[in-house]
């Protein structure tokens, strides 16, 4: 319960075993100030890990801290320390989207009238609108609202962009970025198959695989770790034999290798098998990831 | 709390008139103005057996099924703590429903030309009783298992009831019987069984309630839903 600590989130060694899936001695820091992207492909662990954080599920081992919160014994603080966007939102159908807020805000003494307002009018949702009658796309920006409006210190959102349209997620990750570097919240735990989003908004990545953390580090290092080259096969059939690499076909003629580190051994190897090379850069989150799926 | 009953205002409303509908339609049908105890029997059923069932089933079941525990287990209130006030909830709003149910009903049988007397002060006491501790029960077994389940084990323990009832009431007959059912009514109406039944039932209604509560609190994410 270290209120001086570096970080907001401090994930060690969690490890949550079911019957056919197993998230393996996970450990994560996310610092004050940053936003963490958490990527991976379906059912590799990141819901069960946002979860164990929250403790809405009982992790087998490891532990979670958070400033001034002793995790083990106080779900409710926990709670109120983290806004959480879950991927799933069940709300009361029946309610209307100010019912909805009523009943919420009660539970926070921290919840903020004046900012729910506002992001009610940001995010163009009609407070006498019945629950049962809102699309995919307005059920999101009620969870999203839900989660910023008590003035979380942290915040963990579980597929925050899906369904939302591009304005709107363009003024929510403009969102996201503001509430952290005003301070207002610590830090951002965030994952999203829209890797194109999270590119752009964190600082630090961290990939799960199978349970397992494979990787974290910050965005800009993690990204020039890598190099694309991308190039016109050669007619032949057979040109690919031997070849260790990943080739990922972009178009009829077009294919494109992802490799770590300087993309001159690649661009030499593709060149003497007869590939015509088009282009050669830095990679994007995306397809560094499918690299690695 | 008030959640609850605004959500369950309409079927509220409904069991209400149904409270007052049932045992005057029985009454109608049987003529069973002169005695009351068809009266007596239809209302102590209705109103302190089956009103628990639908309570649980209202305010736990649905929450289950429609997969809005969720939305209350990520909110800052602990598991326990939501049980709990679901069966604060649910009783504050059955004993009312019920003690306005067994006012109402000879008035509103009076009106039909039917003379049935005011319920007795026991009758009124042990349906509050029986009423306090079946919704803890129900509550208690609509969080502890699948709503199916629960509503298919709830009917069933009705059906049995029912069956041991009309069993008792065709064989176990005679002067010996009697004296006893005598003796048994009685003891029913003594202060000193009244208070120390209440004290007991009140006493097993929270410890169930409270039970469930603390299972539910241990419940993972993906047993909140179901369907």
């Amino acid at each position: 319960m270290d209120l001086n600590m570096e970080s907001a989130i401090e994930i060690s060694a969690i490890t949550k075993r079911y019957e056919r899936f197993t998230l393996q001695d996970v450990s994560l820091q996310v610092r004050r100030g940053a936003i963490v992207g958490l990527i991976g492909q379906n059912g590799a662990g990141k819901t069960t890990l946002f979860n164990c954080v929250l403790n809405l599920v009982r992790k087998d081992s490891g532990s979670v801290r958070l400033p001034g919160v002793d995790h083990d014994t106080s779900s409710e603080r926990i709670r109120r320390f983290i806004g959480y966007l879950p991927e799933r939102l069940t709300f009361y159908e029946w309610m209307t989207v100010e019912a909805l807020l009523r009943f919420v805000s009660k539970f926070y003494e921290s919840w903020d009238g004046e900012r729910c307002r506002c992001l009610l009018a940001r995010y163009e949702l009609e407070p006498g609108r019945k629950i049962s009658e809102l699309s995919m796309g307005m059920r999101k920006k009620l969870g999203l609202l839900l989660a910023l409006s008590h003035r979380p210190k942290a915040l963990i959102l579980d597929e925050p962009t899906s369904g939302l349209d591009p304005v709107m997620k363009f003024h929510f990750l403009h969102d996201l970025r503001r509430v952290v570097e005003s301070g207002e919240t610590q830090a951002i735990l965030i994952s999203s198959h829209n890797l194109d989003d999270v590119e752009r908004l964190v600082d630090r990545i961290a990939i799960l695989r199978k349970g397992v953390l494979a990787c974290c580090e910050s965005r800009d290092e993690f990204l020039a770790g890598w190099s694309k080259v991308v190039f016109l096969p050669p007619t032949r059939s057979d040109w690919a034999n031997g070849l260790k690499e990943k080739i990922h076909i972009l178009s009829s003629d077009q294919a494109m290798i992802v490799s770590k580190g300087d993309a001159l051994p690649v661009v030499r190897r593709m060149t003497s098998l007869g590939c015509n090379i088009r282009e050669v850069g830095r990679p994007s989150l995306e397809e560094v990831f499918l690299e690695l799926a | 709390m008030r959640k609850d009953f605004v959500q369950h205002a309409r079927p509220l409303a409904v069991f209400f008139v149904g409270a007052l509908a049932l045992p005057l339609a029985f009454s109608l049908l049987a003529r069973t103005d002169k005695d009351g105890a068809g009266y007596v029997g239809t209302v102590f059923g209705f109103l302190a057996i089956g009103a628990p069932m639908l309570f649980g089933q209202w305010f736990v079941g649905q929450e289950k099924t429609k997969g809005t525990f969720r939305l209350l287990r990520s909110l800052p209130i602990s598991g326990t703590g939501i049980i709990m006030t679901k069966f604060l909830g649910s009783t504050l709003l059955c004993l009312p429903l019920i003690n306005l149910a067994l006012l109402l009903e000879p008035l509103v049988c009076q009106v039909f030309g039917l003379r049935v007397p005011q319920p007795a002060a026991a009758l009124v006491v042990w349906t509050n009783l029986a009423a306090c501790f079946l919704v803890a029960i129900s509550i208690a077994l609509f969080t502890m298992l699948d709503a199916r389940m629960a509503t298919q084990v709830i009917l069933w323990s009705m059906c049995i009831l029912a069956l041991c009832t009309s069993l008792a009431g065709k064989y176990l007959q005679g002067p010996r019987v009697e004296a006893i059912a005598g003796r048994a009514v009685s003891s029913l109406l003594d202060l000193r069984v009244v208070a120390i039944s209440g004290i007991v039932l009140a006493g097993v209604a929270t410890a169930a309630a409270w039970v469930a509560a603390l299972l539910f609190e241990r419940k993972e994410w993906s047993q909140l839903e179901e369907g």
